[in-house]
């Protein structure tokens, strides 16, 4: 089934984005971040099954009916678009033997997820918090994501050239055409 | 204007869910939901998706300048408190994270729904970094509180809207800079 395109068209997907962050902003006078309920989440499984203890429920409020919300909108939209990808394994992980595809997709999910989400604990915001706060114009969320745009591009670039990410550079096929067009 | 505050909290989570829902389908319908595409985004391969974000940027600075303008919203709106070694180090380490798992936690959460679940490696290495910030967290708040830089919130002010003000000059060369770069040429 495909009722909606799977890009949509130009940079439109930008502004839909920046009119829900604001509109997000008016209702709330806030940014929504949703780190709150991600580290309520978090630290709910982490103590309950670290100490084993049966710990209160997190609130089920509007903030975690948000969070099921995302994964419900990504869901409808990529079916109704027909970008429904059913994907276990990251491309880069290689096409050996489940082991080492599993190897391979785990430790950089697990160690990039890890690093992700201390990030964030450190500088006090999700992603889409500092690009709401870019948006009133915080000074912690533009150094962030000028940080964030600096170390992303210099490790993808060092890995790049390092070889590590090789089967991954054939996503790239279309900037690489560009330039042979030249 | 309605504030989600005065709202009973049944119509919270109404709101919370159909916000989520939007969310969601906006991130996949532009991309920020594929990770092939958010590393060849870092790789500077993927120019669509960089000016995808620059256009949310624009666009939510353009909003939000009219919405404190009509008084739809306040221009002493909440913006949370950084710190400048925090938010670097912090932005440096996600920059870091993206480039692996190419996801954000709420990203994640989209490109889960969207069928792929490798996302889940990326959302357990999350869940497994709260027993790390359980360990050090506290120490590293209490170091931060002690030595990091406190930064300016950022207020939209009388000043920053006269046209004496060099900023206002640099936002519609950037807003140019970046129609450019949205508009122009060939698309990925």
């Amino acid at each position: 089934m495909k009722i909606l395109p799977e890009k949509l068209p130009l940079s439109s997907g930008g502004i839909l984005l920046g009119a829900l962050a604001v509109g997000a902003l008016i209702i709330n006078d806030a940014p929504i971040g949703l780190l709150d309920e991600i580290h309520t989440l978090g630290e709910y499984g982490e103590r309950s099954l670290r100490w084993r203890i049966a710990m209160p429920r997190p609130e089920a409020g509007w903030e975690l009916a948000m969070l099921i919300g995302i994964i419900f909108g990504a869901g409808i939209y990529a079916l109704l678009s027909g970008g429904f990808k059913r994907e276990i394994f990251y491309a880069e992980s290689g096409t050996s033997s489940l082991v080492g595809r599993t190897f391979g997709s785990a430790w950089r999910g697990i160690l990039g997820g890890a690093l992700v989400m201390v990030g964030i604990r450190l500088s006090g915001d999700s992603v889409w918090g500092h690009l709401a706060g870019a948006i009133q114009l915080g000074t912690g969320s533009w150094l962030f994501l000028i940080a964030l745009v600096v170390g992303g591009v210099f490790t993808a670039l060092l890995m790049q050239s390092s070889g590590n990410s090789a089967p991954a550079a054939k996503t790239a096929a279309p900037a690489k055409k560009r330039g042979a067009r030249k | 204007m309605i504030l989600l505050g005065a709202l009973s909290s049944d119509w919270k989570i109404i709101i919370g869910a159909f916000g989520g829902v939007l969310l969601g389908a906006l991130l996949a319908a532009a991309g920020l939901t594929d990770r092939e595409r958010v590393k060849a985004a870092l790789k500077l391969q993927d120019r669509a998706l960089v000016n995808t974000v620059l256009v949310l940027l624009l666009t939510g600075l353009v909003l939000r300048y009219w919405a404190v303008r009509l008084d739809w919203l306040s221009a002493a709106a909440l913006i949370e408190p950084a710190r400048l070694g925090s938010v670097l180090f912090g932005g440096l380490l996600v920059g870091i994270g993206l480039n692996l798992a190419g996801v954000t936690p709420l990203s994640a959460l989209g490109a889960l729904g969207g069928g792929r679940f490798s996302a889940l490696w990326a959302l357990i290495g999350m869940a497994l970094a709260f027993p790390l910030l359980d360990f050090g967290g506290e120490k590293l708040d209490d170091f931060l509180a002690r030595w990091d830089y406190r930064l300016g919130t950022g207020r939209f002010t009388a000043e920053f809207f006269s046209s004496a003000n060099p900023a206002l000059y640099a936002t519609i060369a950037l807003a140019v800079l970046i129609a450019i770069l949205a508009f122009g040429g060939k698309k990925n």
